[in-house]
């Protein structure tokens, strides 16, 4: 088998059992890589009693075929565990040089199950896979820890840490390589700090060998080009994700003061010019990316001070920027680097504040419910006092760590002011000025996500599939129609494309359909068909989806929260707001999905030969 | 059908937008310190008009000029052009459809994009001041 190494690691940190595990060709063919063969691998751990925290759930770390190839972009892996933020399928992605590294130490993933009584770090190499004491390092940020291992075990491994947040279990943790590429979302550091698991550090030589490297050679001198010509790869190079933001604003993409303002007039201090002006000191990037979207910035004076260092994204601009009033790139800066250090998603977290912003703003909560500080729109000192009680959980930091929707819940009010889908805080992409971003929303596996199909870079425009029609003609941007088939083949595709073989959802959207398969199969020897991988990104979406519906995820969790689909008074995309209801109606019915339950047909299930999640959900007794 | 009959229609309404946007006291300023030359190139009515903001002190029209020599060219159907002005064409995806080429340096291009907000809005009150009322919708 070729693009794979054909092996998986298998820990049980409870009784110190590590195995090597084969991957299958079936199982390579059937469900692709990351998240993909995460997902099966979930189902096959599955226990009814799991939870996200308890020992059993499984931690599962995959790349794809195309992780250590010359293939631009797609040195990438997922995580997945059952989320302890959503209580669903939980996933994120991230690219960095861990998965390249992994691939080198002769392995296409990791699954970790079990708890050690000790913090411990994992240590694989191709000769060897070590538990080994980590409780020198136990209480470090994530840099100190990435430096700190690199002092004592030199600079060739590659290293993924989490910091304070994720040993204290707050509920958005993230897990971090090379201090700034982030598997933010869902909560997965937190799964790994509940498992006393530290660190992983993977070391090795062994190159990926591909089926046909001299055709792959032909197809990457075609391909190369594009990423000296695209405009949307130079913008990203140019300005990293950011470079969106001064277009967003003015088609209304941006969400301002908890979604509620469709217009600010100190947003243009956010965007990519004054970002290069203020903070920005060089670019970075991923294993053998050419686009080079990552930031690093640097602030040597005033409050915000911080040392050289990874940057913002755009959605960390937003949650603290647009989202809560704050128009200082030199603030955002200290917010996401002080998010990095301690591991924890700033998209959860500005939302988390804007949510509590707003229910100070009308009442709800008063200074007294907030460890006495002002939360007032805007308020930079009071933003940062609370952010820094997150990974320590002191004082109001408790409550912030459960993210928005808990605190809600705790608080019995206030729901009308949260912006979460399952559970999953939203993305910096508003659905009132492109209403495909609505389905997709709500049909994402891992809740609020714009990065879990192909919904958003579709109609964001910067992603062109022409040979895949529900995903090149989708209608005008505000309307309801064709969005549902939008999102049905957005995830189909998506399925394969960046959540399992594993590209970059910017880094390959210089690709269309066909050029992507025809890499693909280069590279593993199979011989699929753009059809062939539609079915699989099917199954891979209703196994997913089927997961959560095996943790009471039901059809009134498809809704969206209607503080982000009411219309704005003000602004670009003042008075229109999707029909998020109707499009999933007309989804369910594409899908063969009951619209009460939001369960799929036992039928559906079997024709995908989702037997077992089949068996699940239709006959309890299994 | 096009939006624009002829390419006389064409120019007499960009050309005439673009010399109020010239004259504009708040809105004219952003968009010449810049100091881009910009040509566009329009098909089907076929024009080529430039913004000269090289002073960096004013914004001068000229129409198929081909002494200028354009830092930023773009090439379009003017359909597009008349979508984009009203704010209504998603840029992103009309350059990765190739609907819009893009030929310049991407960072000033990036960074002369918030000077465009306010044009939308002028863009439809100039259709509607000449008489073009059914060109908005
Ligand atoms: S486009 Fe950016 S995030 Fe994607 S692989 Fe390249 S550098 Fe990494």
């Amino acid at each position: 088998m070729k693009g794979y190494k054909g092996k998986i690691v298998s820990v049980n940190l409870t009784d110190g059992e590590v195995h090597n595990v084969p991957l299958s060709e079936e199982l390579a063919k059937e469900y692709i890589g990351g998240s993909g063969i995460a997902a099966k691998i979930f189902i096959d751990h599955y226990k009814p009693d799991l939870t996200p925290f308890s020992p059993d759930n499984p931690l599962i770390f995959m790349t794809g075929p195309l992780a250590g190839t010359k293939v631009p972009s797609t040195s990438r892996f997922t995580v997945s565990a059952l989320s302890p933020l959503t209580g669903i399928w939980g996933e994120s992605n991230s690219g960095g040089y861990f998965a390249a590294k992994l691939k080198f130490a002769g392995y296409d993933g990791i699954v970790v199950t079990g708890k050690s009584d000790i913090p411990v770090y994992l240590y694989i190499t191709p000769d060897k896979i070590e538990i080994r004491d980590a409780s020198n390092y136990w209480g470090m940020d994530t840099y100190k820890t990435e430096d700190a291992l690199k002092e004592n075990l030199g600079k060739n491994g590659e290293i993924l840490a989490i910091g304070p947040a994720g040993e204290n279990l707050v509920l958005y943790a993230s897990i971090v390589n090379r201090k700034g590429h982030l598997s933010g979302r869902a909560g997965m550091g937190a799964v790994m700090g509940s498992k006393n698991l530290k660190a992983i550090v993977v070391e090795g030589e062994e190159p990926v060998e591909v089926a046909d490297p001299e055709r792959l050679d032909g197809i990457l001198k075609e391909i190369l080009p594009y990423y000296r010509e695209s405009i949307t790869v130079l913008s990203l190079r140019e300005s990293g994700t950011n470079s969106s933001f001064d277009l967003g604003i003015q088609m209304g993409d941006v969400p301002i003061k908890n979604w509620g303002l469709g217009e600010w007039d100190k947003a243009e201090h956010l965007g990519p010019s004054p970002y290069k002006e203020t903070i920005q000191r060089g670019i970075d990037t991923c294993y053998n990316c050419p686009v080079a979207c990552k930031r690093i910035v640097e602030v040597n004076d005033g409050p915000y001070s911080i040392e050289k260092g990874p940057g913002p994204e755009y959605e960390t601009v937003c949650a603290f920027g647009t989202m809560l009033l704050i128009d200082d790139l030199k603030f955002i800066s200290k917010v996401n680097d002080f998010a990095n250090k301690m591991g924890f998603d700033t998209i959860t977290a500005g939302s988390t504040i804007a949510f509590l912003m707003d229910l100070y703003d009308h009442g709800f909560i008063t200074k007294d419910d907030v460890d006495g500080v002002n939360l007032e729109w805007g308020n930079k000192e009071a933003v940062l006092e609370l952010v820094k009680k997150i990974p320590t959980k002191e004082g109001m930091g408790a409550l912030l760590a459960e993210g928005s929707k808990k605190i809600a819940e705790k608080l019995g009010k206030g729901k009308e002011f949260l912006t979460t889908v399952k559970g999953l805080e939203v993305p910096m992409h508003d659905p009132r000025g492109n209403f495909g971003l609505a389905i997709g929303y709500a049909t994402s596996v891992r809740g609020g996500c714009h990065v879990s199909s192909l919904v958003y870079p579709a109609t964001a425009g910067f992603a062109y599939f022409p040979e895949i029609p529900e995903l090149a003609d989708f209608g005008d941007p505000l309307s309801n129609e064709s969005k549902a088939a939008l999102a049905a083949k957005a995830n189909d595709f998506g399925m394969f494309f960046h959540n399992s073989a594993i590209w970059c959802i910017l880094g390959g959207s210089v690709l269309n359909a066909t050029e992507i398969v025809n890499i693909f199969n280069v590279v593993t020897g199979f011989d699929f068909t753009i059809e062939d991988i539609l079915e699989k990104g099917e199954k891979i979406w209703f196994l997913k989806r089927g997961i959560s519906h095996l943790f009471g995820m039901r059809a009134k969790d498809d809704k969206l929260p209607a503080k982000i689909v009411t219309p704005l008074k003000e602004g670009p995309t003042a008075g229109f707001a999707p029909n998020a209801d109707e499009q999933l109606e007309e989804f369910y019915k594409l899908r063969s999905v009951d619209s009460e339950t939001g369960l799929p047909k036992k039928e559906k299930l079997l024709s995908l030969n989702l037997t077992k999640l089949s068996d699940l959900l239709y006959n309890k007794n299994t | 059908m096009a939006v624009f009959k002829d390419s006389e229609e064409l120019k007499n309404v960009l050309v005439g937008f673009f010399n109020k946007l010239a004259s504009d006291e708040t809105i004219a300023p952003n968009f010449v310190k810049s100091k881009l030359v910009i040509r566009f190139n329009y098909r089907e009515p076929d024009l080529s008009l430039t913004l000269d903001m090289s002073s960096g002190k004013d914004l001068v029209v000229t129409i198929n000029d081909g002494e200028k020599v354009p830092e930023v060219d773009m090439d379009m159907k003017a359909d597009i052009a008349h979508k984009f002005w009203l704010g209504k064409l998603n840029l992103t995806m009309a350059i990765t459809r190739r609907q819009m080429v893009v030929r310049g340096p991407v960072p000033k291009i990036l960074a002369f994009l918030p000077a465009l907000k306010p044009t939308y809005q002028m863009y439809k009150d100039y259709l509607k001041e000449t008489g073009h009322e059914d060109l908005v919708e």
